[in-house]
């Protein structure tokens, strides 16, 4: 991407947007910015789907925007969709008809990616983000659609979400509720969001900065006029209390904003106050990137994610603590399951980026025990780690770190099931590989107490052999075993064994 | 205060079973149980005492057994032995080699305590202080009877109807001829006779591994899955024990689910609860797994001054195992207790329009208490959420086939109405869809009712007329605009179902 030119459209629930950078020794200037309001998210919103009306002005829409990308001959670029598209029921539809139409072919994008992208964009452009996050940010991106959030402290994800709270979706859900309370409406809205987070996280002792994002800021710039990057609660509440009542007309005559910004105003004010409240914060800090400017550096590689491996390992030990799994264990096998890895590397012929999956899914390999510790187990961890939100783990790999721990918990026999047949042939192999060293690795600490302190690994010609340090008889550790070598032998040929040597002998 | 782990061991004249668990706030969580099928038993009832080769079993398995709890840092166990224990004339010769070369202290329990921890067993699972229960424990060497009116211990008695027993005394053929059955049944008839009530048994609640092993075949063919407490019907007793009655026990073996150690003694167990049930004119007999052993834990953690959460004194034990659950999955309880309250007023006046049974009020109470648990999951599908956590759920006093229906009255309660392309739905008898669906309509307007979830709505009139249903709610508050956009929200399902009008007025 250096000395190169490159576009981002974004789809959101009330605009379409266009950024076009200019990446010159990798600093990236924006060039161009294009903004068409079409407010998709009245329909999906309130209906479910788009109208079909609202489809063919979309593709005009992008019509012209492609028009603008012939003439820089920019070839290079991604169009993605937010909450407008997505939440749609005919999103099908809707892009097909916008690729046939137009040649561009539209991406929807994943909420756990929007968060993520949204989270490490704010994080380059707030100076000493980091320094912030050790006593705690609340991230909060509040768009037309949804409210994006990332709470995070010393590195690890406390809540990560995205959530139907957006505020052109509060002003359509309300409606037909009069103006002159309507507020009241949004407020008591809002708390239900707020109750959510609440119910996740201990946000009084956590969480002491909120910075906002999206394409709210635009209008709080326009508004509050401020010469730093922060906007205060007071100046907040005392515009809320004088045009909460008010009508669209009556804001639009009084701040002199665009219809469609007036008609979100009052739910906007009323996000950002109960967020502040929450942190009992008295001003909040903002970036002046809009999405589309970000999702440009981020597509192109210029934001990096500092820290990112360690903000992952401790967001994922967050989740395994949250279903009471026993972390020592966990740690223990994936310990095992490294070492195995990277002994076995001339067997099982993974990348090394695998070891991320494997590890993951050895430190969540129990979250299901916490639902029911019974034949469902499998089934339970499967679906609490699909559901699962981590900011910077696509759904792919989430689905493939579900699929080795259930693979593993099923001992190999999940291949006739939908869960696996979901997955390439290529990904297939790469899980059953990788849940026959976790089944191996978990093996080794069966007992839950650490009884084996290390092992050294041999490969032979015709089986590996696993020699073990004990304090101890490990005697479930060894039945265990037994237990689970056969998944191995099915998966790489190869027979596996145990020798322990037990530290008194 | 760090709380203890602890493990119980039951010797049974058939395994031996080991339970480590760890104490938690009113509850605990087995992290470990290990079983060995060691039939010790077989040769006290031949020849009244325990054979070298029984004693070197003993040996052995407890030995493993204490490595196990060893490494599980176990603070305080105990260890009883029962039936085979209190026949065999070397018993106590045996006791003392396990204290010197184990240093574990076997407790030989008399029958009379044998169902008192039963009982206690039954009480975690069971409301018995509702009708009349007769509790049975079938070891291979004795059956324990305990008979309980409304919840006072009013019989108890020890016999010598164990299922080894009987099989070696009766059944000397293979198959059994038909005398010898006749014989088995007359025994057992003439046994229970003098100690047992007449009539007025309302529940029959049967624990032991091989009465166990029948509930877990009926289970597997009729695709339940697997729970503590399980249900078996009369008409299926019958029929499998024509079915094991002529088979040898070499045929046995090819019944799927059948454990090749019990096929020879099932028969006699199958045979022992069937005279009962005939007796009684019962439906079918629960079966209670782990009985012992959880008798044992409790009673445990009970000496060690813990008490459980269904210990509280008079309290109902269907109820406070639906808070339990609501609790595990940190529900927001004033919410769900708000919703419940209007789900069980619309309830009310609704249940002769939408032909509801009263008892059907109690599915509906328990949907409403669980309805958003799914939250602990991830917000998003949380109703989804919500239906496979119920699933895995025991809920005390519902049947598989409840929990199935309470399940779904969640599943429904936002989204989607209820479709015959919904997996978990299609699965539902076709009485059951439809009563799915009248819960689920009541559910959705009363949790609409609570959209702010503050509690506003005191209470809700309604009026059914020929076109229309009028509902009329009354609250405290000037502002219920959330409340009324969530009862026009989600009035669709009832709408669909009276094809009527539903207002608010």
């Amino acid at each position: 991407m250096k000395n190169h030119l490159f576009a981002i459209i974004n789809i959101g629930a009330s605009a379409f947007r266009m950024s076009i950078m200019q990446f010159e020794k990798s600093v990236p200037t924006e060039i161009d910015y294009l903004i068409k309001p079409l407010r998709l998210g009245v329909d999906t919103f309130t209906q479910g789907y788009i109208r079909l009306e609202h489809v063919k002005q979309a593709a005009d829409i992008l019509i012209s925007f492609q028009m603008k990308l012939e003439e820089y001959k920019i070839t290079s670029y991604k169009a993605l969709c937010t909450s407008g598209v997505r939440e749609a029921k005919n999103k099908d539809f809707f892009i097909d008809y916008i690729k046939t139409h137009t040649g561009i072919i539209l991406e929807v994008l994943e909420p756990s990616d929007e968060v993520y992208i949204k989270y490490v964009g704010v994080r380059n452009d707030v100076p000493n983000f980091a320094k912030l996050e050790q006593s705690g940010v609340l991230f909060a991106n509040i768009s037309s659609g949804n409210v994006t959030l990332s709470i995070t402290r010393s590195d690890k994800v406390l809540f990560s979400g995205t959530l139907p709270y957006g505020s052109l979706r509060l002003r359509q859900i309300f409606l037909n509720v009069p103006a002159i309370k309507r507020y009241k409406a949004f407020d008591q809205y809002v708390e239900n969001m707020i109750r959510s987070i609440k119910a996740t996280v201990d946000i009084n002792k956590n969480v002491n900065h909120l910075i906002g994002g999206g394409s709210s800021i635009n209008l709080m710039i326009r508004l509050f006029k401020p010469v730093e990057n922060k906007i205060l609660k007071s100046d907040l509440v005392d515009l809320y209390n004088k045009i909460r009542s008010y009508s669209t007309r009556d804001i639009i005559d009084e701040l002199q904003l665009r219809d469609d910004e007036a008609a979100v105003l009052v739910p906007t004010l009323s996000t950002y106050i109960h967020l502040l409240k929450l942190i009992s914060a008295e001003e909040f800090i903002f970036s002046r990137s809009t999405f589309p400017n970000v999702l440009s550096r981020f597509y192109a590689g210029n934001i990096k994610d500092k820290g990112f491996l360690k903000r992952v390992r401790a967001t994922i030990m967050s989740v395994a603590k949250r279903y009471h799994v026993d972390t020592k264990h966990a740690i223990t096998v994936s310990k095992n399951a490294l070492k195995l890895f990277h002994k076995l590397e001339e067997i099982h012929s993974l990348a090394g980026a695998e070891d991320y999956v494997l590890e993951a899914a050895a430190h969540l390999h129990e979250v299901g025990t916490f639902i029911a510790g019974d034949d469902h187990v499998a089934e339970n961890s499967y679906t609490i780690i699909r559901s699962l939100a981590i900011p910077g783990i696509s759904n792919d790999t989430l689905h493939k770190i579900a699929t080795v721990v259930y693979q593993m918990l099923k001992k190999g026999d999940g291949n006739d099931v939908i869960i696996f047949a979901d997955h390439s042939v290529q990904d297939k192999l790469v899980i059953n590989k990788l849940s026959s060293i976790l089944a191996i690795a978990k093996a080794m600490d069966a007992g839950k107490t650490g009884l084996i302190t290390d092992f050294e690994v041999q490969v032979r010609d015709n089986m590996i052999l696993i020699e073990a340090y004990s304090s101890k008889d490990p005697f479930v550790e060894l039945n265990n075993f037994e237990e689970q070598k056969e998944i191995f032998l099915n998966t790489f040929g190869i027979v596996i064994d145990i020798r322990v040597r037990v530290s008194y002998e | 205060m760090k709380k203890p782990i602890i493990a119980v061991i039951d010797i049974g004249s058939n395994s031996i079973r080991l339970q480590v668990s760890k104490i938690l706030d009113q509850s605990y969580k087995v992290i470990e149980e290990h079983k060995e099928l060691v039939r010790i038993g077989d040769n006290v009832f031949r020849t009244g005492e325990f054979s070298e080769e029984a004693v070197d079993t003993i040996l052995a398995v407890l030995g493993r057994m204490k490595i196990i709890m060893d490494n599980s840092n176990v603070e305080y166990s105990r260890v009883v032995a029962t039936a085979s224990f209190r026949e065999a004339k070397n018993a106590n010769d045996v006791v003392k080699k396990v204290k010197d070369s184990i240093n574990l202290e076997i407790e030989i329990i008399n029958g009379t305590e044998e169902a008192r921890i039963m009982s206690v067993a039954a009480s975690s699972s069971f409301q018995m202080s509702e009708g009349n229960t007769l509790i049975i424990d079938m070891g291979g060497g004795s059956t324990e009877f305990s008979y309980f009116v409304n919840g006072e211990l009013s019989m108890s008695e020890t016999t010598p109807l164990g299922s080894s027993k009987l099989t070696y005394e009766f059944i000397k053929t293979d198959p059994a001829k038909q005398d010898d059955v006749r014989a088995l049944k007359t025994f057992i008839k003439d046994n229970v006779k003098p100690f047992l009530p007449e009539y007025g048994v309302t529940k029959l609640i049967c624990a032991g591994g091989t009465i166990n092993n029948i509930s877990a075949i009926y289970n597997k063919r009729n695709n339940l899955s697997d729970s503590t407490v399980k249900f078996v019907d009369t008409i299926f007793l019958k029929h499998f024990i024509n079915e094991v009655v002529g088979k040898t026990v070499a045929e046995r073996y090819k019944i799927s689910g059948l454990e090749p150690t019990r096929a020879d003694i099932i028969l006699s167990a199958g045979l022992l609860v069937h005279i009962l049930i005939k007796q009684y004119q019962l439906d079918g007999f629960y079966t209670l797994s782990g009985g012992l052993r959880v008798g044992l834990t409790i009673d445990l953690m009970n000496r060690l001054g813990y008490e459980l959460f269904f210990q509280g004194g008079e309290i109902d034990l269907r109820y406070s195992r639906l808070i339990e659950t609501g609790k595990k999955y940190n529900f927001e309880s004033k919410h769900s207790e708000q919703v419940t309250r209007l789900a069980l007023i619309i309830f009310d006046q609704l249940k002769n329009e939408l032909k509801l049974k009263e008892s059907d009020s109690y599915l509906l109470e328990a949907a409403s208490i669980l309805h958003d648990v799914g939250q602990y999951i991830a917000y998003s599908k949380h109703h989804k959420h919500s239906y496979y956590l119920i699933m895995n759920s025991e809920l005390t006093g519902y049947s598989e086939s409840d929990i199935n229906i309470i399940a779904n009255v969640a599943r429904y309660h936002r989204r989607a109405l209820p479709k015959n392309t919904h997996i978990t739905f299609q699965l539902l008898r076709a009485d059951d869809k439809i009563l799915v669906s009248k819960l689920a309509s009541i559910l959705r307007i009363a949790d609409g009712l609570d959209r702010s979830h503050a509690s506003y709505v005191k209470d809700v009139e309604i009026s059914v007329n020929d076109d229309k249903i009028e509902f009329k709610i009354s609250s405290e508050e000037d502002d219920v605009s959330m409340e009324i956009a969530g009862f026009e929200k989600k009035k669709d399902l009832l709408q669909l179902i009276t094809e009527k009008d539903i207002v608010l007025i």
